[in-house]
Formats: structure tokens, C-alpha cells, sequence
């Protein structure tokens, strides 16, 4: 064969850059093109998310390993270099805790005799899955996390997801081994809260920062820095009374609420298997009667 | 001479490594270091290796892998899908249109131009993506990611590096 004339390969050159030019714009306008599908399609692009979580989901397990290990090894350390100092910060917590535990009792008591008197129905207590998290979708615009337990362990969407320290985030996406938690901290998270002494009700919402905002309180809420922030159970999803966080400050936009979960701690996490609590059988009837008369 | 099936197989590996180098970076991104309360941010690991590869080995990674990375990315950290795709895309364009000048000069060019493409692709980002949202982003998070990233690059380019002579003698 001969070799490509000198012409040639000067007509290639710029014909090829062209060509690579076009590709980048089609592949950039594909793209462009998925996100406005993705938006308009919320459905589909959650399938595609499961999909590809689910078939990542053992890859990120393996690699998720050695990190856990690592992360042991220095809280470890760090535990053995601080340990007088909390050794003496236990023993007061200890003895603070033994005041609290005496009076905990005298109220649990008093509850126990006001519920039987009043026929209170109990709320069932949440049953969990414990699970392990895989991976932390720590990007910018993005606050979630994916736990190596799905559909096959009995998780369900809308789930709440708690550590001892409080609430985590829910669960958004479920596949048959992996599923998606939002966490509190992300643009997207609704949560219904209540402040825990003055009982008002408000939304709480993340804005991708470390803390959190509460949204829609009463006007004449009178909120005060240091006041807990638990979850309301309104919506009926989560329980009510989940710890939540701390109101760190107050500004002009409202307060900011600094969440009880800690990051760096964040390895093993419990999803609430919760169901609301069903009316009365009595009630319910009523209910039901009020409803197929009004047909 | 006939090339043997070992043979040919290890110069595919060798071919593809850069595009799975890049496949591994989007999971390590999402690796649970926890850093911080909920959620850490981490360095724009796929920018650094797609500005690298295009830069000091054109071809590498083709700018159709470089799509489908970005697209497996946004699928697993739920973000705006095809964020990470016009992300990269766009990074490796840019890039490849300024190679010349580059590739050029020193050190401190190539990083400058890392600082240049890297603001730019995040802004970019940070547009579409609130875009996406119906809201202005905190742009706190990507502002860290960014500089993460830029602090990374030296480091990133001599294990790039190693890694490039590695697989080219392979190849």
C-alpha cells in the first residue's frame, strides 16, 4: 500500500480534530440530555441508581474493609492516648447518670399507673436490622450513604436509620442486597421534628453543609440555643422521639440544629423496621362506619 | 511474528488500565472515611487522573469510557445523573484543547492549568447542578472538594506516574 501523500495527512489532521471536537459536544450533550430525563423521569433514574448500587455493592463491601479497619486502629489509638482523660469524664458521667437513673425509675413508675388508668394503647417498639455501611457518597452536591442490607434483610424505603447517638438519615432506595440512605445533612431530607421541652412542631432540612435548618415553626415558638431536637412521628414513617440534634444557634434565617451523629463514628448503623401505631379496633369501626355512610 | 495469547492479553490489560485506574478512583471516592458529621467531602479524584491522562497520555482514556465513568459515578452517589459525565467529558476537553500550551511548560504551568480547569469544571458543575436542585447550592462542600483537589496533585501525579510507567512497560 503507499504511504498517505503529505497532502493527505494535512487534510486528516484538522479533519480528525474535527471529528473529536464533534464527539466531545455529543457526548456532553448526551449528557446534558440524561440529566434533563433524569429530572423529568425521578422513576427511572432511581431504577438505573438500584441497579448499578446493588451490582457495586460487593466491590464496595471488599473495599469498604480495610478502611473499617484502619478507622478501629485509630480510634483506638486515640482512645489508649486519652484514656486517664476519659476514664475521669466516665466516672462523672457515672455518677451524674445514677441521679438521672433514680429519677427515670420514679417516672417510669408513675407512667405505667397513668397509662393503665387511662387504657393507653402502646406504641410497638421498633424492631431493626443492623447494617454496615459501604460507602459514603461524600460529593458536593450529595449526602447519602449505602449500607450493605436490602430488600432480602427486610429493609424498606422511607425506614429511619439511627445509631446510638440519634438519628442518621432514612432510606431512600432499596435493592435486593444494598440499599441508599439520605442522610439528615442532605439538600433534599424533610424531617418532622419537635422540640423536645417547649413541644413545638417544625421541619427540619439539610443543606449539604454539617448542620441542619429548621423550617415552618409556629411563630410564637421561643426556641433557645442548647434545646434537643427530636423526631416528631408525624407522616407516620419514623418513630416519634428519635434524638436528632441540639439547636447550636439562632439567627435571621432561623435556627441551626448541630446533629448528635457523629461522622467519623459512623460504621455500623440499625434501620428501624417501624410501623405506625393502628387505631383502637373500636375507633377504627367508628371510622369506618362515618365513612360508608358519607358514600 | 505472531503475538502469543499472554501476550496479547497483557497489552489489552495494559490499555485499559488507565480507564479501570479511573473506574477504581469512583469507588475509593465513596469510601467511608468519616471525616466530619455526615458526610465527608473528599478530593475530585476522577478530575485529577482524567486532566493527568489527557495531558501526558493522550489516548488513554477515551473520551466515551471517560462518559460511561461519569455516568457510573452520579448512579452511585445519587447525584444529578450525567453530572459526572459533562464533568469529566468537559475536563478532558478543555485539556486536549489546551495541550499545546500545557503540556509545554513547566511544573507550575500544568498545575495552574489543573487550578483553571478544575475552577472552572466546578462551577460549571455547581451550576448544573443547582439547576438540577430548583435552588442555589451551598457551595461550601464543592469549594473544599476543589481545593482538596488541587492540594492532591503533586502527589497524585508521581503515583500517576508510576502507575503510567508501569502499564506502558507492560504494554
Amino acid at each position: 500500500m503507499n504511504a498517505p501523500s503529505g497532502r493527505m495527512v494535512r487534510m486528516a489532521a484538522p479533519l480528525r480534530a474535527a471529528v473529536q471536537r464533534s464527539a466531545l459536544v455529543l457526548l456532553i450533550g448526551a449528557a446534558l440530555a440524561l440529566m434533563v430525563i433524569g429530572k423529568v423521569d425521578e422513576d427511572l433514574a432511581r431504577r438505573v441508581r438500584l441497579i448499578a448500587t446493588d451490582v457495586a455493592a460487593p466491590l464496595l463491601a471488599v473495599l469498604a474493609e480495610p478502611v473499617a479497619v484502619g478507622r478501629g486502629a485509630v480510634a483506638e489509638a486515640r482512645a489508649l492516648l486519652l484514656l486517664r482523660e476519659e476514664n475521669l469524664r466516665l466516672a462523672a458521667e457515672v455518677e451524674r447518670l445514677s441521679q438521672w437513673q433514680a429519677v427515670a425509675r420514679r417516672l417510669e413508675q408513675e407512667n405505667r399507673s397513668y397509662r393503665e388508668l387511662l387504657n393507653f394503647v402502646e406504641e410497638p417498639a421498633p424492631s431493626f436490622v443492623s447494617a454496615r455501611l459501604i460507602a459514603e457518597a461524600g460529593g458536593p452536591f450529595v449526602r447519602a450513604a449505602i449500607v450493605a442490607s436490602g430488600r432480602h434483610d427486610g429493609v424498606l424505603r422511607g425506614q429511619a436509620v439511627v445509631t446510638s447517638d440519634g438519628l442518621v438519615g432514612h432510606v431512600v432506595e432499596v435493592g435486593e442486597r444494598a440499599s441508599r440512605i439520605l442522610l439528615l445533612t442532605d439538600l433534599n431530607s424533610r424531617i418532622p421534628v419537635r422540640l423536645e421541652s417547649s413541644r413545638f412542631r417544625a421541619i427540619l432540612t439539610g443543606d449539604n453543609t454539617e448542620t441542619l435548618r429548621l423550617l415552618f415553626l409556629p411563630g410564637n415558638a421561643e426556641i433557645a440555643v442548647g434545646e434537643r431536637v427530636v423526631t416528631s412521628g408525624h407522616g407516620g414513617l419514623l418513630p416519634p422521639g428519635i434524638p436528632i440534634g441540639v439547636i447550636g444557634a439562632i439567627d435571621d434565617a432561623g435556627a441551626v440544629v448541630v446533629p448528635f451523629v457523629d461522622g467519623e463514628r459512623l460504621e455500623f448503623v440499625r434501620i428501624l423496621r417501624f410501623e405506625p401505631p393502628r387505631l383502637a379496633p373500636g375507633i377504627a369501626r367508628a371510622l369506618g362506619e362515618t365513612a360508608a355512610s358519607g358514600d | 511474528m505472531t503475538e502469543t495469547l499472554q501476550g496479547r492479553v497483557r497489552r489489552i490489560g495494559a490499555a485499559l488500565a488507565p480507564a479501570l485506574l479511573l473506574l477504581l478512583l469512583v469507588f475509593i471516592d465513596l469510601l467511608p472515611l468519616g471525616g466530619g458529621r455526615l458526610g465527608s467531602t473528599m478530593p475530585l479524584l476522577t478530575v485529577v487522573a482524567t486532566y493527568y491522562f489527557a495531558l501526558r497520555v493522550p489516548g488513554a482514556v477515551p473520551p466515551l469510557a471517560l462518559f460511561a465513568i461519569g455516568l457510573l459515578q452520579d448512579a452511585l452517589t445519587g447525584g444529578p445523573p450525567g453530572l459526572g459525565a459533562v464533568l469529566l467529558v468537559g475536563v478532558h476537553g478543555a485539556v486536549v484543547s489546551q495541550r499545546r500550551v500545557l503540556s509545554r511548560g513547566s511544573f507550575v504551568v500544568e498545575w495552574a492549568g489543573l487550578v483553571v480547569i478544575t475552577l472552572g469544571a466546578a462551577l460549571m458543575s455547581w451550576v448544573l447542578a443547582s439547576a438540577y436542585y430548583g435552588a442555589p447550592l451551598d457551595p461550601g462542600a464543592l469549594a473544599i472538594a476543589v481545593l482538596l483537589t488541587l492540594a492532591i496533585y503533586p502527589a497524585a501525579v508521581w503515583a500517576l506516574a508510576r502507575f503510567q510507567r508501569r502499564f506502558a512497560r507492560v504494554a
